[in-house]
């Protein structure tokens, strides 16, 4: 069952003079329109996300992967494109900012590169996790603290540190406590950002087999953004490949990894250190 | 027939050498009876993995079909959807590759469950099938918790192969599953694939070793420079090639 | 004498209060200091609180002969309101008598001519910092509240444009993380003063530093409640029967003060709002902290809050921790029984 189905999507920062998107892309090698000057970070981005399925979106910097991953989470608005989603009926991109908000809280779930953008760093952590829950109408405390420490052990972060502020955890803490409160309230999708850059090479693992594993235990569609090869072949049923605000090259991962048909994707595999 | 190849071709275009077509395989045909054990032969580089690669989709081919029944029919696996391939990896398609690419920081024991948990089994109960299956290769119990990164290579294998054999898929592909292993460590390997699997599996195994081949195929498909030399059954193998 | 003062005693119009005036070199002067413009704009701006329960109306706050964070809010709302009828009462944290609350009365006397009083119950408008009367208000008087801080969000995010669009939004969460983290840390809700409340279930509003004793009364009164602050140049209203709760848990309830049963060394009363005071031997003593109410418990001790009502209702708890409160009780003092007779 298709869960997130995406058409046209663009992202222009800037006026576009109705050129830019022709001018701009992969052919041409550049993002930035030479009539107008606007920027491109995305355009005409199709792709189908199923239920279970995890997405893989790789791509160096300028590849406009991120720009993609924060319309998705409705973090931005879209210049263009239509988005379909299961529980939303109409253009998800088109929803309102009360909407867009009970979407984020309750549906769809986002794991933010920097954590500044994901987390309240005066909150505790357990109270970052309890902000969705309370944002969905929880207010039975104990109930709330039992979610919490429920969702903490998941992530595997220490529930003893469940009451200190966030910004005395460390960064893989940290990421764990965005994925906590990603999943608190059961979402149908979650996107990860550049779930593992920053952490260290010792936490990166076990916060990506752990995600795996929630993964694949509530079966939640997940689409990843990353540069990191390793992270998307570790994740990713499928992966879109993108360069200048386009799709290159799509398939599924290993398929991509192995038999790179694109010349820029042979290139991006081929340098893997 | 439960696989059926036609005429399946891979040809690699490689940019680096400035759009270069290099032949994986060249229109290779034949059929696969289910529960068969299929034995791939052939020099380095005459396609061997390419083909086990060709019917996982882990490559795409560039021409041919590659017909696999199903519980629901027939499916081309060179031309279905990504969806469907991964569907079919799940229940009916398990590859192991050469070499045992893990996630660091898993121990040995998980790696093997992980399929299993997959598949919607218990955790407690699939590490339980895992540590059968380590055990019945010899694995040493000391390194059941450990992490693989350090194994030795055959330990590893070891590892890879339990993995493979785990789920118990309708087709098993192996591409050397057993180069790195000593004579006994191999034995073992082999008796599991006798005692653990259905009897109704196929198997597609490549593989170096004569003795292996005659071990444990009921046919064998010789390759040669990308293309089909011939396939023949293990008693013409055997007296074609005597030892 | 001037003429003003040899004519008649009670003035019944505006008009006939300026007449005359003039001789007195008081040419131009404005009735309750503040112009008939800002008057306006004050008023409108009082309407809109009023059509708008719990949501910040900006206005345009004078320039008043007090300094900022002395209650120039309030003033301005007050003396937009006076008028020869009415009769005003100001306190400063339940005191008639503090300097604020003397040096505002005398303004709105010397500007406004109106009468003054320190009894709540023949007061038409109150002006007061921090606290409300014990007696319970009626439907003919208005309760005008000081407020430092309008905003109940300003605890949680110092932006003000973020929680304008907060409260566009309904957007809340905030706040509850801001109670869950108050529960974390001392096992209750330990919040005294400023204790959010939903107003109509729409907005979250900052009822100024009464304490939460004080809370309760919000709620489906008989009288109009004014907040403003000349400061921040905003003002909010809870107009009468509104509801109004304060954000609590289902398994963490609001809960108001209790004093420990202590009782006030005036008046004996043991359901009013104590002040802990520390005498000059050391001894730690409570007295009432409304004055004015409290002298007339003293005269009379058996004195309801709703004295001058028909309707019984009286707000607040026995100052005994050990009964449980649901509402509204009947006085009480020293110890007598609770009867139910409400």
């Amino acid at each position: 069952m298709v869960v997130v189905d995406a058409s046209g999507l663009t992202k222009i920062y800037g006026q576009p003079c109705g050129e830019c998107v022709d001018n701009t892309g992969p052919a041409v090698g550049d993002n930035q329109c030479p009539v107008c000057g606007s920027v491109v970070a995305c355009a005409d981005i199709d792709f189908e996300l199923y239920d279970g399925e995890v997405l893989g979106i790789v791509g160096e910097s300028g590849s406009g992967k991120s720009s993609l991953a924060e319309l998705l989470a409705l973090d931005s608005e879209a210049t263009a494109g239509t988005v379909t989603y299961e529980h939303y009926d109409g253009n998800l991109l088109a929803a309102g900012y009360q909407q867009r908000h009970q979407l984020q809280n309750e549906r769809i779930g986002m794991v933010h590169q920097h954590v500044r953008d994901g987390l309240e760093l005066d909150f505790s952590g357990g109270g970052n996790v309890a902000e969705k829950l309370l944002a969905a109408g929880w207010r039975e405390y104990d109930a709330i603290r039992d979610r919490v420490r429920e969702l903490f052990t998941e992530t595997e972060v220490p529930v003893s540190r469940m009451d200190d502020p966030t910004d005395t955890y460390s960064g893989g803490m940290q990421r764990r406590v965005q994925i906590a409160r990603a999943i608190a309230n059961d979402p149908s999708l979650v996107i990860l950002d550049e779930p593992t850059t920053g952490l260290d090479v010792s936490v990166q693992a076990r916060v990506l087999d752990m995600f795996r594993r929630i993964q694949r235990e509530q079966d939640v569609a997940t689409i990843v953004v990353s540069h990191d090869l390793d992270v998307i072949r570790l994740l990713a049923d499928r992966t879109l490949v993108m360069r200048h605000g386009r799709i290159i090259e799509s398939g599924l991962t290993d398929r991509i990894m192995e038999d790179p048909h694109h010349e820029y994707t042979q290139t991006l595999i081929n340098s893997v250190i | 027939m439960i696989l059926e190849l036609d005429t399946v071709s891979k040809n690699f275009e490689m940019h680096v050498l400035d759009g270069r077509t290099v032949p994986g395989l060249s229109e290779v045909s034949f059929g696969v009876a289910e529960g068969e054990f299929v034995a791939i032969v052939g020099e380095s580089g005459s396609g061997k993995s390419s083909l086990l690669k060709c019917i996982n989709r882990t490559y795409e081919p560039t021409g041919g079909r590659i017909q696999l029944q199903t519980e629901d029919g027939a499916v081309d696996l060179a031309s279905c959807g990504d969806r469907e391939v991964l569907a079919l990896r799940d229940q009916d398609i398990g590859y192991a590759s050469q070499f045992l690419t893990e996630i660091p920081r898993v121990p040995a024991v998980d790696v093997v469950a992980r399929p299993l948990w997959e598949q919607g089994a218990d955790r407690a109960e699939a590490r339980s099938q895992a540590r059968t299956l380590l055990s019945a290769l010899q694995l040493p119990e000391s390194l059941w918790d450990a992490y693989p990164a350090t194994f030795s290579g055959g330990e590893r294998q070891r590892i890879n192969f339990a993995r493979a054999v785990a789920p118990q898929p309708r087709v098993l592909l192996l591409d050397e599953p057993t180069s790195a292993l000593d004579p006994e460590t191999r034995e073992c390997a082999l008796t599991l694939l006798d005692e653990y699997l259905d009897p109704a599996t196929t198997v597609l195994g490549v593989f170096h070793n004569r003795a292996v081949v005659e071990r444990v195929a009921d046919r064998v498909v010789v390759l040669d420079d990308a293309e089909l030399q011939r396939v023949v059954d293990i008693e013409t193998y055997q007296s074609e090639n005597p030892a | 004498m001037t003429d003003r003062q040899a004519a008649s005693s009670t003035p019944d119009s505006v008009d006939a209060l300026l007449d005359g005036v003039d001789a007195d070199g008081l040419a131009g002067y404005n009735y309750a200091y503040l112009d008939e413009h800002t008057k306006r704009e004050v008023r409108r701006s009082i309407l809109k609180s009023i059509a708008i329960p719990g949501h910040q109306v900006p206005f345009a706050s004078r320039e008043m002969p007090l300094a900022r964070g002395w209650g120039t809010g309030g003033i301005q709302a007050s003396l937009s309101l006076l008028g020869p009828d009415d009769t005003f009462k100001v306190i400063d944290q339940g005191s008639d008598e503090s300097v604020n609350a003397a040096n505002i009365r005398r303004l709105a006397t010397t500007t406004a001519d109106v009468a003054t009083t320190s009894d709540a119950t023949e007061a038409s408008i109150i002006q007061t910092r921090h606290r409300i009367p014990e007696e319970v208000l009626s439907d003919d008087q208005i309760l005008v509240l000081q407020v430092p801080i309008t905003d109940a969000l300003r605890r949680v995010d110092g932006s003000d444009s973020a929680n304008r669009r907060r409260h566009a939004h309904k957007n809340y969460s905030k706040m509850w993380v801001a109670l869950y983290e108050n529960i974390v840390e001392y096992g209750e809700i330990k919040l005294s003063a400023r204790y959010p409340v939903m107003v109509a279930d729409r907005y979250l509003m900052d009822p100024s530093p009464i304490p939460r004793w004080d809370v309760p009364k919000l709620d489906d009164a008989d009288n109009l409640f004014l907040f403003a602050a000349g400061r921040e140049a905003r003002m909010y209203a809870v107009p009468p029967h509104t509801s109004v709760t304060p954000l609590a848990f289902e398994d963490r309830e609001f809960q108001v003060e209790r004093f420990d049963a202590a009782a006030c060394r005036h008046c004996d009363s043991t359901d009013t709002f104590l002040t802990e005071v520390e005498t000059d031997d050391g001894e730690r003593v409570f007295a009432c902290n409304d004055t004015a109410f409290c002298e007339k418990r003293a005269a009379n001790p058996e004195l309801a809050k709703a004295h001058h009502h028909d309707d019984p209702k009286a707000w607040g708890p026995p100052t005994d921790p050990a009964v449980p409160y649901g509402g509204d009780t009947p006085p009480s003092t020293n110890g007598a029984d609770l009867g139910g007779d409400d």
